[in-house]
């Protein structure tokens, strides 16, 4: 598709998903190119950069399954796996909600209000930094699945886990960007629901400690985000109801995503 | 071949916006309207220059936001033909913690430019921008006239076949006005289509052969010059 196709069906950008995908795939040096810049940018005058985070996790992770680990009776090392994944994802997650409710009113506000761009491609730069940022922590992820003598189709899971984590946080980022921009209480409303999801997520402890109740866990949608990238790497079996389940969020995220841009998507600039 | 068209466009806005939960929700009382651009009809064809003129308030950057399709009328069709470029906010997609040779990259990404056109046109620009060194120093240590030689550098020279240009001479000296001017002339030649709304008339005068003036969001006048 050439740019003159690009600008005739220009006309229904702001309100289709669609469209904004088509447009974003062609121009992807419009959110990939600044998404890498912005890492760069922001790590600049640090020695370790993203790196500081991946050394803070593992001190962290090891103190905290020391104490947990010995208060629950737990082996240390699988502990250790579980809360680290656990957290690293959390931690990430945690960033793309609460950067995306003040996108369009912070960082990019003069950006979107005078460029005519599609939300998606804002989206996306924001994601894509968030999870370059993320990766960092990969070395450490094959590590434990190293010592874990995880098979190589775990690898494989592992992988398709991180590709869904990917795209929950592209609908997730669409969404609360649009509420966020539209709403000045849903900024402190997320931050509290992400506190309580911190505790009522299975990061720190494990769904088996519920007895009975452990099934209740899966009614929380960030379990089943969590579980598709931590199983490959604890369990060596194929667990295809997780993939199942997240393809699923996956589809009604984007389905909600894609509702708000085809009713809001033209009026969000004047939200700013 | 570059074609503006606006045929009965209405933009408005809502005079008592709130993000409240409380208010969109639970206050019943009425809107109240303001209409930013009333009835527009408008053609600008290829080789333009047009200078928009008016009071404030009067809908100049809501003319060019809507041509710019950043604003989408809630009546009427807006039909833009050619390659868009709008410097509407100096500061607009500049990163003040990167410098102004990083810039240069960013914003031509954001304007649709991928990074091998930028490779060949860097030192045209730089040359543009006059900055000289300056240009490996942070953006936020630069005044306003540097942003300004900075941005409108690195649109002026993203060759769109519009450009759109909201007041923003008063912090530009002479000699880069008249810079400025000479490759205003050039995008011109390539049948593009320049729109300046500024208060200030010498600049339309320097700058545009065809004036609009704009009144309460609707146009009163439409002339050559």
């Amino acid at each position: 598709m050439n740019l003159k196709n690009i600008i005739k069906i220009n006309k229904n950008l702001k309100n289709s998903l669609f469209l904004q995908v088509l447009y974003v795939t062609e121009f992807y040096f419009l959110w990939l190119n600044p998404a890498v810049h912005d890492v760069k940018i922001k790590y600049r005058k640090s020695i370790l950069g993203p790196w500081w985070n991946v050394i803070a996790n593992i001190i962290f992770v090891i103190l905290l399954s020391l104490i947990w680990g010995q208060i629950l009776n737990l082996p240390i090392r699988d502990y250790i796996i579980h809360i680290y994944v656990g957290l690293i994802v959390w931690a990430y997650l945690n960033d793309i909600v609460i950067s995306s409710v003040t996108l369009l009113t912070g960082k990019f506000s003069n950006y979107y209000k005078n460029s005519y761009i599609p939300l998606l491609s804002i989206n996306l730069r924001n994601v894509l930094s968030a999870f370059i940022s993320f990766i960092h922590n990969l070395p450490i992820i094959i590590i434990f699945m190293i010592l874990n003598s995880n098979e190589i189709h775990n690898f494989f899971l592992f992988f398709i886990g991180l590709i869904f984590l990917f795209f929950h946080s592209i609908w997730l980022s669409l969404i609360l960007t649009a509420f966020g921009t539209r709403y000045t209480d849903v900024r402190p409303l997320v931050i509290s629901l992400m506190s309580i999801g911190t505790l009522v997520t299975p990061i720190m402890w494990k769904k088996d400690m519920l007895g009975k109740y452990s099934e209740l866990v899966y009614l929380n949608p960030f379990t089943h985000i969590i579980d598709i990238i931590r199983d490959p790497i604890i369990s060596n079996s194929f667990n295809g109801y997780l993939i199942l389940t997240n393809f699923i969020i996956l589809v009604i995220g984007f389905l909600i995503a894609s509702i708000i841009l085809k009713y809001k998507g033209h009026r969000i600039v004047f939200w700013i | 071949m570059a074609l503006i068209k606006l045929n009965n466009v209405e933009v408005s806005f809502n005079a008592d916006f709130s993000k409240s939960i409380r208010k969109r929700f639970f206050d019943k009382s009425k809107f109240k309207k303001i209409v930013a651009l009333n009835n527009i009809n408008l053609e600008i064809n290829e080789s333009e220059r047009v200078g928009i003129v008016g009071d404030n308030g009067s809908g100049k950057t809501t003319f060019l936001k809507t041509i710019a399709r950043i604003y989408e009328p809630i009546k009427g069709s807006v039909q833009v033909e050619g390659k868009v470029s709008s410097l509407i906010d100096i500061a607009m997609g500049l990163d003040e913690e990167a410098n102004g040779y990083e810039n240069i990259y960013l914003i031509a990404w954001q304007n649709l430019m991928p990074t091998k056109y930028i490779d060949k046109n860097i030192n045209k620009i730089i040359k543009f921008t006059e900055l000289n060194d300056s240009l490996y120093r942070s953006v936020k240590t630069y005044s306003s006239g540097m942003k300004l030689r900075l941005a409108s550098s690195i649109f002026i020279n993203l060759e769109p076949e519009i450009f759109i240009c909201d007041e923003f001479f008063s912090v530009g000296d002479s000699n880069f006005k008249k810079k400025f001017e000479k490759k205003i002339k050039d995008i011109i030649k390539k049948s593009g289509i320049f729109i300046l709304a500024s208060h200030n008339i010498n600049d339309i005068f320097i700058f545009c052969n065809r004036k609009i003036t704009l009144s309460k969001g609707k146009i009163i006048n439409d002339e050559r010059i």
